[in-house]
């Protein structure tokens, strides 16, 4: 009641002081007669016990109703609707509104007619609400259906039905998808159009067309071309997946070969186009894959790049003939090999100062570095691809260790065959040294003999003596004369 | 009791837009999104002519508590005016605006503004709410009217 709009301005003699608007149940205080609603004197009482007026005092037993000539005067003062925002007009005495809204008012919110639906509808819309739940009746085969479900079954209505275009007959519905497609009017093209028949028209003209087609004619060859490009265009697929799978595979490989390399450091370089000539034939590979992994390592290697491992090995060769003697010579041997046939070959020219002895030890199979009468050959272990780095670094570690044993015994066979000929050497010495005393006696004796004769002195002299005379001599005779001429003429 | 609060004003609101007195206004605040808040009123009141306080329009806010009209608004001056009668908070302190004085719920909001619009120049040397406005009020008349005239040239109206 608080928010009723009045037509015309109210009586100020009507207006609640309180609440500013025309009285509502007004109500009398009996103390100072003024009259106020009976809900805003309440509360003002029972915030202070005084009239809001006069400020006298004022209880709630001193309010009683107005006189029915207020309540009347206020009740038939003309209001708007209170659902005028909604878009009613109408306009009544204050004390009709309430039936006005409950029965007559278009504008309120009333539950949908239908039963079971939860929606709510103004008044004004109840007659011709459509919801789920109402039942309309289908205009061509006149039954119900529900309004929601219309719209589906009319297209599939068995009743209905349509006007086709091209053939201007009368069709149902339901069949429309199967008679657009024999319709005899329908605008169709020619059924080689894939081919590029540039021919459109009506589908009952199509066989005279078929029997003047140029492409209808060739059909037969379009049918051969068409499964070749089909192949075709498979194979290409398949060789398309085909590549790129061996793509990816070489890029796998090259990562690997990148690793590879890195691991190995200085010994990836080893490889060079030469060693590749002794290279096994890939069926002595263990893979072919191996064999990837070499031949991409051969051609990085730049060809200027022998220094730097000459630099790692310094006892590798890269005597093009040496090289090409051993590649001819020992067509067996795994592609490092080269590498060391010159080791031993430096090896066997450094023992070889031993002498002949020593050529015999080797002939007869006493060294046991060699294992027959190729030495050469079989002194260091092979190195084996199959094996990893480690592995090949330990068959050279093997034999290091072998060729400095054998080298260490070669040594001390030497020296014992060097005492050997030494002690045989100082026995003949000895003999020879015992046989010129014997010769020296005998000049001696003779000597003695011959200077008694000449200068007839005593047999006292000494022969030593004037043997050492005789080795100063030439020095002597330039500066002095000689002590001893009769020695001279001897 | 919210219920006659609103509804009391914004019967105050409609009967203010039919009439008010000559240079004053009065509108509800907005809240931050936009909404009107009729519990707080943004209010202008003039100086009367022919006064110290003439040129001036002085603003001043309304609040209201939820219990009005059964209890009176709080009126504050924004800035804080320089008047015997005003708190140094710019709350107006006036007999009609005590509840426990002379307020009661008939009393409009028309009726408050053109109260305190007396009040500017007539101040209540009975209650004094600051003390520098009222010692020189009390003691030098004219440099208070001076001063007063000042105020006003600085509340002149956009």
């Amino acid at each position: 009641m608080n928010a009723l709009t009045y037509v015309d301005a109210p009586d100020q003699n009507l207006v609640c002081c309180i609440c500013r608007m025309p009285f509502v149940d007004p109500c009398t205080n009996q103390t100072c007669s003024h009259t106020f609603c009976r809900q805003c004197i309440i509360q003002s009482l029972a915030h202070s016990p005084q009239c809001p007026i006069d400020r006298s005092f004022l209880r709630i037993e001193d309010i009683h109703s107005a006189d029915p000539i207020i309540r009347s005067l206020v009740d038939e003062l003309v209001v708007k609707c209170s659902n005028e925002p909604a878009g009613c007009s109408y306009t009544c005495q204050r004390q009709l509104l309430e039936s006005h809204i409950k029965n007559d008012c278009l504008y309120v919110l009333v539950p949908c007619p239908a039963g079971g639906c939860a929606e709510e509808v103004l008044r004004k819309d109840q007659v011709g609400h459509l919801c789920s739940h109402t039942s309309v009746t289908c205009e061509d085969c006149e039954t119900s259906v529900r309004y929601n479900e219309l719209e589906m079954h009319r297209s599939t209505c068995l009743k209905r039905f349509y006007r086709c275009e091209d053939c201007e007959t009368e069709q149902a519905c339901s069949s429309r998808a199967a008679h657009a497609s024999c319709c005899h009017a329908a605008q169709v093209r020619c059924p080689q159009e894939h081919h590029g028949c540039p021919w459109e028209g009506r589908r009952k003209d199509v066989s005279s067309h078929t029997t003047t087609c140029s492409y209808e004619a060739i059909k037969g060859f379009f049918a051969i071309q068409d499964a070749q490009k089909a192949n075709l265009v498979n194979e290409n697929t398949l060789l398309k997946q085909k590549a790129e799978t061996l793509e990816s595979q070489l890029r796998v490989a090259q990562y690997e070969l990148r690793c590879v390399q890195s691991a190995l450091g200085p010994w990836s370089r080893i490889p060079t186009s030469r060693s590749m000539s002794v290279l096994p034939p890939s069926s002595q590979l263990p893979t072919p894959l191996q064999h990837n992994r070499t031949s991409p390592s051969l051609s990085y290697m730049p060809p200027g790049d022998q220094a730097s491992i000459t630099q790692y090995f310094p006892d590798i060769s890269f005597d093009d003939s040496q090289a090409r003697s051993i590649s001819s010579a020992e067509d067996q041997r795994v592609p490092e090999r080269p590498n060391f046939p010159h080791s031993t070959q430096s090896i066997s020219s450094r023992v070889s100062f031993g002498g002949a002895s020593i050529q015999n030890w080797q002939s007869t199979g006493s060294l046991p570095i060699g294992s027959g009468s190729r030495p050469s050959q079989n002194v260091v272990a092979p190195l084996n691809l199959n094996t990893t780095l480690e592995g090949s670094l330990e068959g050279l570690r093997e034999s290091i260790v072998t060729l400095s044993t054998s080298l260490d015994s070669l040594g001390r066979r030497s020296d014992i065959a060097l005492t050997n000929e030494t002690l045989r050497l100082n026995e003949e010495v000895t003999s020879l040294r015992v046989a010129l005393h014997g010769l020296r006696m005998q000049v001696h004796t003779i000597m003695m003999d011959r200077n008694a004769q000449v200068t007839g002195q005593g047999p006292g002299f000494d022969p030593l003596f004037i043997q050492g005379d005789i080795q100063w001599l030439p020095n002597r005779s330039h500066m002095q004369n000689p002590p001893h001429n009769s020695i001279t003429k001897l | 009791m919210s219920g006659i609060c609103r509804a009391r004003l914004s019967e105050e609101r409609k009967q203010w837009r039919k009439d008010h007195p000559f240079g004053f206004y009065a509108k509800p605040a907005k809240n931050a999104d936009g909404s009107m808040n009729l519990l707080e009123w943004e209010v202008g009141i003039p100086g009367k002519t022919n006064t110290a306080w003439e040129g001036g329009l002085f603003k001043l806010t309304m609040i209201f508590p939820e219990d009005y009209p059964s209890k009176p608004p709080k009126c504050k001056f924004t800035p804080p005016l320089f008047h015997p009668n005003v708190y140094p908070s710019g709350t107006v302190c006036l007999s009609i605006l005590d509840e426990e004085k002379s307020w009661k719920p008939a009393i409009t909001i028309r009726q408050i503004l053109l109260g305190i619009q007396d009040l500017l120049n007539d101040p209540n040397v009975l209650d004094p709410a600051q003390s520098d406005a009222y010692t020189m009020f009390k003691n030098d008349k004219l440099a208070y009217e001076k001063k007063i005239k000042q105020q006003a040239r600085d509340n002149l109206p956009k």
